[in-house]
């Protein structure tokens, strides 16, 4: 049975007039990768920082591990976070940065230390200050601070900016690793969509401060088949004559466009069956799915619809 | 919050900044009782009155006394103190580790505080000690009983520590409402001779209440009595309730 760990309710945020956020609601299930994907100045970190107490509430409620948000009272020390950069005493080592937090959050067992410094990968350098890490060996450092308390949940406000495509690519496994083994639910935010993909099991895309699609990884591969691309006088009329031909299946994207998730049909035919029942082609052509593909479709559709209101 | 305390401790024996202030309060203290040499910062004391010091014949009681004086000029070294307890964990963002650990804003204020705390009295208890030290070294004779001696010296840790947390808790609300190291460690510095400035222009009669080096410095030699102290500790039990609650209340409304 799914057992909500964070539960966004219409929450709301304003900075002045800007809106950062727009009653965005959602929840993460026990055991998600749940990925937010959005562009910078979405409203991901102003969640996340809303989440962690590190930003007041204005309106909504967030519930976390079953408290509300501005009365946890032991709903933070389950949780890990990195939000923004990740933050560690320049001065002190690897080594005495994390005996710190162990102290903070009252962990005399030196073992836990170890395994994490192994976990992160971190052993080589554990005898090094902070300020002499490389960016991507601080993101490490700031992964293993966030994970030393074992948390439940993990907060991580876009992890692998600034690493080269081999530490991605660890960070990756380092992050399979804790969900895998150690069932820790994560929220990790991210405009790098491909990055998302490979380690989320659900996705919720932020646009301008609110929720415009959540979906699970199935339905994320579903949506993002490739096929043929019609763009036409009416799509309508167009759904009309495929449907009534056993073309199938094929998404209606706005009044004009149409994607016919058939990798194997023949454009010249669909035209033809298209014009001869009336309807104006106006474009035809094979397409590839992406994520950054569907990804700018639903802005697309998001933003006309949103013209369309004002 | 102890949790935090010790945390802050075990940094701090890590800190190569937190040695360096201690051998300065040592030399500090030593060269000072070694050659009488006395100064300070006060709104109530003129300067002559240093130099008449300075030329009286020296006890240990009576450089215990002096340096009361002398202590208010460690304000200038103690500033470190505030600056790696607080000024570290806001200019390195290391406050988000703390904050989302789970420590509410006051427990983190409080911790924060009573840390500095903790510093101020093991550092005006080496430099009292080192006074006491060095008068005996010199030879000088103790100028009372050594229950004497020692209440002297009790009474000046306990004000000199608790008047210089007054001061520092202005830094520290100053820094979590700006968010600027700079701005606080400089308003902490000239607080006293603004005070100073204050009473040379404005003559008000209720800024010697806000003057915490001059009520720390006569309790020490005890130029103040008993009775007349408790408005002084009044107002700066205010002064510290006000300082640090603004500061919690701030951290809780503040983006950080």
């Amino acid at each position: 049975m799914s057992e909500p760990i964070l539960t966004i309710n219409q929450v709301s945020k304003h900075f002045g007039h800007f809106q950062a956020l727009d009653h965005l609601s959602f929840t993460v299930q026990r055991g998600d990768i749940f990925g937010l994907i959005g562009e910078n100045g979405a409203g991901k970190t102003t969640l996340m920082r809303l989440i962690t107490g590190l930003s007041p509430m204005q309106t909504g409620s967030i519930t976390l591990l079953g408290e509300k948000a501005g009365h946890y009272q032991r709903a933070l020390s389950r949780i890990g976070a990195v939000i923004e950069s990740p933050a560690a005493f320049e001065k002190l080592t690897v080594l005495q940065n994390l005996r710190l937090c162990a102290i903070q959050h009252g962990i005399d067992d030196q073992q836990v230390m170890t395994e994490t410094i192994d976990f992160v990968g971190l052993q080589e350098k554990q005898r090094t200050q902070a300020r002499h890490l490389s960016l991507g060996q601080r993101q490490r450092l700031g992964l293993a601070l966030a994970i030393l308390p074992r948390p439940d949940f993990l907060i991580l406000d876009e992890p692998i900016n600034g690493l080269d495509p081999s530490g991605i690519m660890e960070f990756r496994q380092l992050l399979k690793r804790l969900n895998e083994e150690r069932q820790t639910t994560m929220l990790i935010s991210s405009h790098i969509l491909s990055e998302l993909y490979q380690v989320s099991t659900r996705f919720g895309i932020i646009h301008h401060g609110r929720m415009i699609k959540q979906l699970s990884k199935t339905e994320l591969d579903q949506a993002n088949q490739s096929g043929l691309s019609i763009t036409v006088d009416q799509a309508p009329l167009a759904a009309q004559v495929l449907d009534h031909n056993g073309y199938k299946p094929f998404d209606v994207l706005d009044d004009h466009r149409l994607l016919l998730r058939k990798g194997d049909v023949d454009a010249a035919r669909v035209n033809q069956l298209l014009v001869t029942n009336g309807v104006l082609v106006q474009d035809i052509s094979h397409q590839t799915g992406s994520l950054e593909q569907f990804y700018m479709q639903l802005l697309g559709q998001t933003e006309k619809q949103e013209a369309n209101h004002d | 919050m102890i949790n935090q305390i010790r945390a802050d401790f075990y940094r701090q024996l890590h800190t190569v900044g937190m040695y360096l202030m201690l051998a300065v309060t040592i030399i500090y203290a030593l060269w000072a009782v070694l050659t009488k040499s006395v100064g300070g910062v006060s709104v109530s004391v003129g300067s002559g009155i240093f130099t008449k010091i300075a030329d009286q014949s020296w006890t240990v009681l009576f450089g215990l006394k002096a340096a009361n004086m002398t202590a208010t000029l460690l304000l200038y070294f103690f500033i470190g103190v505030f600056v790696i307890v607080f000024g570290y964990e806001f200019t390195q963002k290391v406050y988000k580790n703390t904050l989302i650990s789970g420590i509410s804003r006051l427990q983190f204020i409080l911790a924060k505080y009573l840390v500095m705390l903790l510093d101020l009295l093991i550092l005006f208890t080496t430099h009292f000690a080192m006074v006491l030290i060095g008068g005996l070294i010199k030879g000088r004779a103790l100028g009372g009983d050594w229950t004497t001696v020692f209440e002297t010296m009790g009474l000046s840790i306990v004000a000199a520590t608790f008047f210089l947390s007054v001061v520092f808790s202005l830094g520290v609300f100053l820094l979590i409402a700006t968010g600027s190291m700079t701005i606080a460690t400089i308003v902490v510095v000239i607080f006293p001779l603004l005070i100073e400035v204050l009473n040379v222009i404005a003559q008000w009669k209720w800024l010697k209440y806000f003057d915490f080096f001059g009520v720390s410095q006569s309790i020490g030699v005890g130029a103040m009595k008993m009775s007349a102290l408790s408005p002084y500790i009044a107002t700066s039990f205010g002064f510290l309730i006000v300082m640090i609650g603004l500061s919690v209340l701030i951290l809780r409304r503040k983006e950080l």
